[in-house]
């Protein structure tokens, strides 16, 4: 059995508002366990690998660039040399974590596994997640250049789309062209090796001689993950919506969203140029938002419009849980529109180039869904939240000085009891299990579910079809539904017709209507259609506007399409226009 | 079940910077792969190995969790082969033994 290995890194802030403490942390997974397991962070399946050490190199700057150093640094050296050697380092330390995993020195060996069985397994590297500055610092490629593939922008006569043609960037691509420089100059110093490899012009950076990768048998451009969190949601955040808002206006954007009905859990009262520290949750909303708020705004272009309708296309497609061929061929079809309609931005005046890492990196995803399944398995979000979890919440606990050796025994004796929880609780399920429950029924969880006092309590019927002009079908609707049920239940052949209006005055009205119990939200739940989606929660608001005149709550209902059944009665057969409040 | 992998602690001097020496804690990462392997509460939602999930009587491919996309498939198609290989060297000197032995 294979252990995919999945490695996670990112620098985090020990401290919240001085201090330069910073804290670069390796965490691990497998990407054996199934997603929605591994995306918890509470669930132990991440894993603190290793603190990278990290360093600003101010004493060996002081030494090398002090009047009695025997090597003379110019300028430009001097700047980049501490650069240099915090990418050599991160190389160094994680090719000392690496190590087991490489082709030469991995072994199968006997494991106890899931299901109380031995496996024989063997750890291979599936994926990395990192953020864009640390993808180009593991593939050894300057900023300017693709950790992916071989296209190399910012030259005359390339374009963006050159990303999806070129060729993806293999490590002995990289590691031959280092090879060469090396053996041309065997005794340059390292911070003249990174000039001399940069005139080679062919994208790679040169701050590194000996990737960590160099022993793996898997090059950069296959185990790099694209990063949903950055690379998608704040992508669009930081550019598409910033042009938006320049075009039409900062106002008119927060006003057009501002007006938008609710939709999910989130709504922006106030627009979003006010917003203060937004999160990838808000990152994410706003998608939902802006197709809408840009419809018919002024200074729209046609093609601007479409440019931004395929981004959205593109950033929901790749996020679905689950993918599959064809599904990718529509995104090709997105990506072409995208591409064709990209220099509207030129020529609206809103960049000068289109020359964005995200945006051209976006075309990438469709490489890692096919190699390492759909992008949520390769977000970021997990990996941040563990910041929280793990290393703040540590640091916290020491008394902030020499607090590594502290927090490392703080989290093994976490982890200790951590394991002996679980060992406690699997040995209480396999006895449990020598008494078997039966099993639960999982579709009981499905459907409508309301809260259990009511929001209201005995309204007069006669009280809401009075205020209300759209409710003025209810009596007819209800006795309606009585007498159908009626009809079903003394199973007579002879079936009332009933149709046209009716009052309370109707034999068909049950009495016990005549006070009635509201309730203004329920919540539904959506089974899932198949194994690869889970079952959906959603909270259903019909809140009309003259029950709370008093209060301060506005009333707001949710949007809901509703696949009416053509032959049953009730509330079905009435249209959304019959339905909606003043 | 075996209790939380190892921390360890190794100096690291880099050969441009011999003054200021950098401390690496790790853990090795194959202990920790085994870790994770043996937590009952993952037993069972746990991918063994690599599988090609289609809609029936088509070639679609349907991507979800790394298990069911290429880059695993590859690993596990690569060591099969290592496997092949080392029982057909096994079965190679098996009958180079039942050669010698008759020549006796």
């Amino acid at each position: 059995m294979i252990q995919a290995v999945i490695l996670a890194s990112d620098e985090t802030h020990l401290t919240n508002f001085s201090g330069s403490k910073v804290f670069h942390a390796l965490y691990m997974t497998l990407g054996n366990i199934y997603g929605h397991i591994r995306r918890q962070p509470q669930s132990g399946a991440w894993v603190l690998l290793a603190i990278l050490p990290s360093s600003s190199f101010t004493q060996t700057l002081l030494n090398l660039t002090s009047p009695q150093s025997y090597v003379k640094l110019n300028k430009n050296q001097a700047a980049s040399l501490p650069g240099i050697l915090k990418q050599c380092l991160y190389h160094e330390c994680m090719a000392i974590v690496i190590d087991p995993l490489c082709y030469a020195k991995r072994r199968s060996c006997f494991v106890l596994g899931p299901g109380n069985k031995i496996h024989s397994s063997m750890a291979c590297l599936v994926g990395y997640i990192a953020d864009m500055k640390e993808q180009f610092m593991i593939a050894c490629v300057t900023p300017r250049a693709c950790p992916i593939c071989l296209a190399q922008p910012r030259l005359h006569n390339s374009t963006i789309q050159d990303h999806c043609t070129a060729k993806p960037h293999t490590g002995s691509s990289t590691l031959d062209v280092l090879y060469r420089v090396r053996n041309a100059h065997p005794d340059v110093p390292i911070w003249k090796f990174r000039t001399l490899v940069s005139k080679e012009k062919c994208g790679v950076s040169g701050y590194v001689e000996h990737p960590f990768w160099e022993d793996l048998d898997v090059g950069p451009s296959h185990f790099i993950c694209q990063d949903l969190l950055h690379g998608a949601h704040k992508f669009f955040w930081d550019h598409p919506c910033k042009w938006i808002a320049s075009l039409i206006g900062t106002e008119c954007l927060d006003r057009r969203i501002s007006l938008l009905p609710k939709e999910g859990l989130h709504h922006f009262k106030s627009g979003i140029s006010k917003l203060k520290q937004a999160s990838g949750r808000e990152h994410r909303d706003l998608l939902k938002y802006i197709a809408p708020a840009l419809a018919g705004a002024p200074r729209v272009t046609p093609q601007f419009r479409d440019f931004i309708l395929a981004l959205l296309h593109i950033i929901m497609i790749i996020q679905l849980p689950m993918l599959d061929d064809n599904i990718l061929g529509e995104l090709d079809k997105h990506f072409e529109v995208m591409y064709a309609n990209a220099d509207e931005a030129i020529s609206l005046g809103l960049r000068k180039n289109l020359w964005i890492p995200k945006l051209m990196a976006l075309t990438h995803f469709c490489q890692d869904i096919q190699l390492g399944g759909v992008s949520s398995n390769w977000s970021s979000e997990t990996p941040e939240t563990l910041h929280k979890l793990l290393p703040k919440s540590l640091y916290g606990q020491t008394n902030h000085k020499d607090y590594h050796i502290p927090m490392l025994e703080m989290l093994t004796v976490h982890e200790t009891k951590r394991v002996r929880h679980e060992y406690i609780q699997w040995r209480s399920s396999i006895q449990s299990s020598q008494h078997p429950n039966p099993p639960l029924d999982h579709t009981q969880n499905y459907g409508i579910k309301i809260a259990q006092r009511p929001h209201k309590q005995g309204v007069a019927i006669t009280s809401l079809t009075a205020k209300s002009g759209s409710l003025a079908g209810l009596i007819s609707a209800i006795c309606k539904f009585s007498a159908e049920a009626d009809a079903t239940a003394s199973t007579s052949t002879a079936t009332h017709q009933v149709s046209g209006t009716y009052d309370l005055s109707s034999p068909w009205f049950p009495r016990r209507y005549n006070k009635l119990d509201l309730w203004w939200s329920y919540r539904l739940t959506i089974p899932p259609f198949n194994e690869f989606y889970e079952r959906e929660t959603r909270t259903i608001w019909c809140k009309t506007v003259e029950d709370h005149q008093k209060s301060k709550w506005k009333g707001y209902g949710s949007c809901v399409f509703v696949l009416a059944h053509p032959k049953r009665h009730g509330i079905h057969s009435m249209s959304a226009t019959t339905l909606k409040g003043p | 079940m075996e209790g939380a992998p190892k921390w360890k602690a190794k100096e690291i001097v880099l050969d441009d910077a011999p003054e200021e020496p950098q401390i690496l804690f790790y853990q090795d990462i194959e202990e920790c792969c085994d870790h994770l392997q043996g937590n009952p509460s993952f037993s069972d939602t746990w991918d063994t190995g690599p599988k090609k999930v289609k809609y029936s009587g088509t070639e679609t491919h349907i991507y979800h969790d790394p298990s069911t996309a290429d880059l695993w498939w590859t690993y596990q198609v690569h060591i099969g082969c290592l496997h092949y290989c080392l029982f057909s060297q096994m079965a190679d000197i098996w009958t180079f033994r039942k050669k010698l032995l008759r020549g006796q």
